[in-house]
């Protein structure tokens, strides 16, 4: 049992020396100017020996321990400097992404994604949002407005984060955004054809060429068919989307873009080969029973039918060999207006084989060379790896112990595993470090664990060795570290993603948070060192890169910059020329902002008119923003310095309505207003 | 007494390492009955250990420990009907049964084992 000690004096001015050692040491390996003079003061006030006695005191109010202390120092992040890395974290339920910065876990901006989003303007009347979130709907024109975000990926130059794009998944109706990272705002929002769910998703090849999007339950092709449970076997279908990324247009594009059907296995999470194992695509499958539920028949609910095998199936692709057969005449079929190589088609071209893996797997990650795939099977016990070489050998020989009901060639499982690791209670996914070492989240038992990977990282007894667990609260999902999925990890830092929080925070009703636990890596133990409470729906996976990769703008480059095609739009409304054009029903408005009032600030209009406002903030100033909101009409946009926006409304409610500046801007922020004033219909 | 390390082992090892269902016969009826077997007697061995730790008037933990009890207790009614299916030679039916069992069993140790991490760290 853990006795929590109170330091006296003594040990706490020790505990300081070595916390402000490991700060100063941490500035010496940094560039960054901010961190450099944090170091400064902060042994300044270490040597004058007055932070240790006023340390002292606040630890032993506080009843903190040692390794308390140590945390904070760790974690905590001056007045004005800033983070080493940020996290982009799916945020579950709410549709959006969260930007966290590392160690601080300061959450510093929601990015609006596929939901509404006030603050953003996003949704509630600009053009270019309600184009985003049309794009987004069904094509049957049903509104889509909640997502479930799974996982973000940014993308890739050789297998390293660049911080151009980021991408991100909506699990609940199969879509996919685009967000750019100059602004940090949602570009482009993809409902995929013919799948209707999708958990394996998003992930990029090395250099971003493709985005890759598998779907979960399996439905008819497309999914608009109907076909009863009973004809799972014979009509239900898994896929692959393969979504081509146009890095220079920052979209993803048609041309290029193709599918594969697969069968209807629960495609589960995805991961693309790197370096020695570039042009190939791995993904899990959990359903390989084709099991179909009815619990309220009497039948084995699913969480029984789908978990009754010892093992599923990894999907093996060859997407360079994909690419090209999808280009070929008559390997297609078209479904939905999209490519689509069919099942048997990728059969007989060799595109899709099956590997055996533990049941009911969630996780496959491969390591920063590429040689290896770590799968770990969430109701077995180990982590299970793969050697490339192995599956390209295997392959290369044909040899296979048989083959699925679909007629897919699956390998023997004892032919391609590199080795297995016992683990721990419901091993899920992992990451990496610059050192060799491997992190995997354990769920059932509320840990991280630390292992070693073997050749070319480790050699001898240390290959393949579980080295240390730390307990996390609790029940861990995903856990990420420093670029830790990518071909050149940092270690430092890891993050465990846990679902549950129970009695971590203080309670605030039934529904809790999701807690994110800060691990520090960087010694001979993990650490946990700080619980940041997520209470905007649950986030599911992260991606941590260097802060310093990320370049944002911090205005817009030109005044009467249009976000949605990032260029000066022409119809950008000008200072100095803000004007009221009438015709036959219609009033078009270009007006600006800057601090403290609208021009013009009278808009006189009839009943039934269409109303149009360009307005641009033709500010230059960092963080000058301004908000455009007309009471009554659901109207607010975010109007970022030098940035231009359009809204269209039907004035269909006569009377008064002030319109006003919704972001505080200036000392005279509440004058920044104007009036709407609609003249009833005669 | 016992480390939550020994007792994660050894659940691993009883809980995980026989499985071997699919198939729907007697053998694989005999692999998933012995399966949820051995999980339920290491649930009881996280039981015997919280009740030595005592609850120390934690309502967190209370409230995990009395979880965990539930799905032991639901767990055990699966459990009766594998052994019933098991002895009318049903093996579709005692698969599935000792399959939720062991399901509910599973729930029981997290929520158990994360009662004992709480008191631990108490």
């Amino acid at each position: 049992m853990v006795t929590r000690k109170v330091l006296g004096l003594s040990s706490l001015v020790v505990f300081l020396m070595v916390g402000m050692l490991m700060v100063s040491c941490q500035n010496t390996d940094s560039t960054d100017g901010n961190q450099a003079e944090s170091s400064s003061k902060a042994s300044t006030a270490g040597q004058n020996g007055n932070l240790s006695a006023s340390a002292d005191q606040i630890a032993a109010e506080r009843n903190l321990s040692p390794k308390d202390v140590e945390a904070a120092l760790k974690t905590y992040m001056p007045s004005g400097k800033h983070d080493e890395y940020l996290m982009f974290s799916s945020g579950g339920h709410s549709g959006q992404v969260l930007v966290i910065g590392v160690p601080s876990m300061r959450l510093l901006k929601v990015i609006a994604a596929f939901t509404p989003e006030p603050w953003q303007g996003f949704g509630y009347g600009s053009e270019e949002s309600m184009k985003l979130l049309k794009d987004g709907d069904m094509k049957t024109g049903k509104e889509l407005r909640w997502a479930d975000t799974h996982h973000p990926a940014l993308t890739e130059t050789d297998g390293e984060y660049d911080g151009e794009f980021l991408f991100i998944n909506d699990k609940a109706n199969a879509r996919v955004a685009v967000i750019d990272l100059r602004d940090f705002e949602t570009k482009q929002m993809i409902k995929t054809p013919n799948i209707i769910s999708d958990h394996g998703s998003t992930f990029v090849t090395p250099n971003s060429e493709y985005v890759i999007q598998a779907s979960q339950y399996a439905t008819p092709l497309p999914f608009e068919e109907y076909a009863p449970m009973e004809e799972y076997q014979e009509k239900y279908r898994g896929l692959i989307a393969l979504h081509k990324f146009d890095r220079e247009k920052g979209r993803i594009v048609e041309e290029g873009s193709f599918q594969i059907e697969l069968p209807p296995y629960w495609q589960d999470l995805c991961d693309s080969g790197k370096k020695v194992s570039e042009g190939w695509i791995f993904c899990n499958s959990i359903n390989t029973e084709l099991a179909t539920g009815g619990i309220g028949q009497g039948l084995p609910p699913f969480e029984a039918g789908v978990s009754q095998r010892d093992m599923d199936y990894m999907h093996v692709i060859n997407l360079e060999k994909a690419a090209e057969v999808a280009k070929q005449p008559g390997k297609t079929t078209e479904i939905s207006g999209v490519k689509v190589i069919p099942l048997d088609v990728a059969i007989s071209e060799g595109l899709l084989y099956f590997i055996p893996e533990p049941k009911s797997p969630h996780g496959v990650d491969v390591t920063p060379g590429g040689e290896y795939l770590v799968v770990s099977g969430k109701l077995d016990t180990h982590a299970t790896v793969y050697g490339f070489d192995l599956i390209q050998k295997a392959i290369k020989d044909e040899n296979f112990e048989g083959k699925d009901v679909y007629g897919v060639p699956i390998l023997k499982y004892n032919d391609v595993v590199a080795a297995q690791l016992e683990i721990g209670l419901g091993p899920l996914h992992t990451q990496f470090d610059n050192e060799g070492n491997a992190y995997t989240s354990v769920f059932i038992e509320s840990t991280l664990a630390k292992w070693k990977l073997g050749p070319p990282y480790n050699t001898g007894e240390d290959a393949w060795t579980l080295t240390e667990k730390v307990p996390v609260q609790y029940n861990i999902g995903h856990n990420v570290c420093a670029e830790g999925d990518t071909v050149s990890p940092d270690g430092k830092y890891c993050v465990a993603l846990n679902k549950w929080s129970i009695d971590r925070f203080s309670p605030v009703g039934p529904l809790l948070p999701q807690n994110f636990q800060l691990i520090d890596v960087s010694g001979d133990k993990m650490q946990v060192l700080y619980d940041m409470p997520i209470g905007v729906g649950e986030p599911h996976y992260v991606q941590m890169i260097k802060a310093d990769k990320l370049n944002p703008f911090p205005v817009y480059p030109e005044v009467g910059y249009n976000p949605g095609t990032m260029s000066v739009d022409p119809d950008a409304a000008k200072a100095g020329q803000e004007k009221i054009v009438r015709s036959d029903g219609k009033v078009e408005v270009w007006m600006t902002g800057i601090r403290s009032h609208f021009n013009p600030e009278h808009i006189s209009v009839n009943e039934g008119d269409e109303v149009t406002l360009h307005i641009t903030n033709v500010e230059r100033a960092r963080d000058a923003t301004h908000g455009f909101a007309i009471e009554g009409y659901n109207i607010n946009l975010s109007l970022e310095p030098g940035e231009s926006s359009t809204v269209k409304f039907v004035a269909d409610q006569p009377g008064v309505f002030p319109f006003y500046c919704s972001e505080f801007c200036s000392a005279l922020h509440l004058e920044m207003m104007g009036y709407l004033l609609v003249e009833p219909e005669k | 007494m016992r480390t939550l390390s020994t007792l994660v082992v050894a659940l691993l090892i009883v809980g995980f390492s026989s499985l071997a269902f699919g198939a729907q016969n007697e053998e694989t009826a005999k692999s998933w009955q012995e399966q949820a077997t051995g999980t339920r007697a290491q649930v009881m061995a996280v039981y015997g250990q919280l009740e030595e730790m005592g609850d120390k008037d934690n309502d967190v933990a209370k409230d995990l420990i009395a979880d965990a009890v539930k799905q032991l207790g639901e767990g055990d009614k699966f459990m009766k009907k594998g052994d019933e299916a098991m002895e009318a030679k049903e093996w579709e039916k005692a698969n599935y049964g000792y399959n939720m069992a062991w399901q509910y069993y599973v729930k029981a140790a997290t929520a158990g084992l994360n009662a004992k991490s709480i008191l631990a760290g108490q």
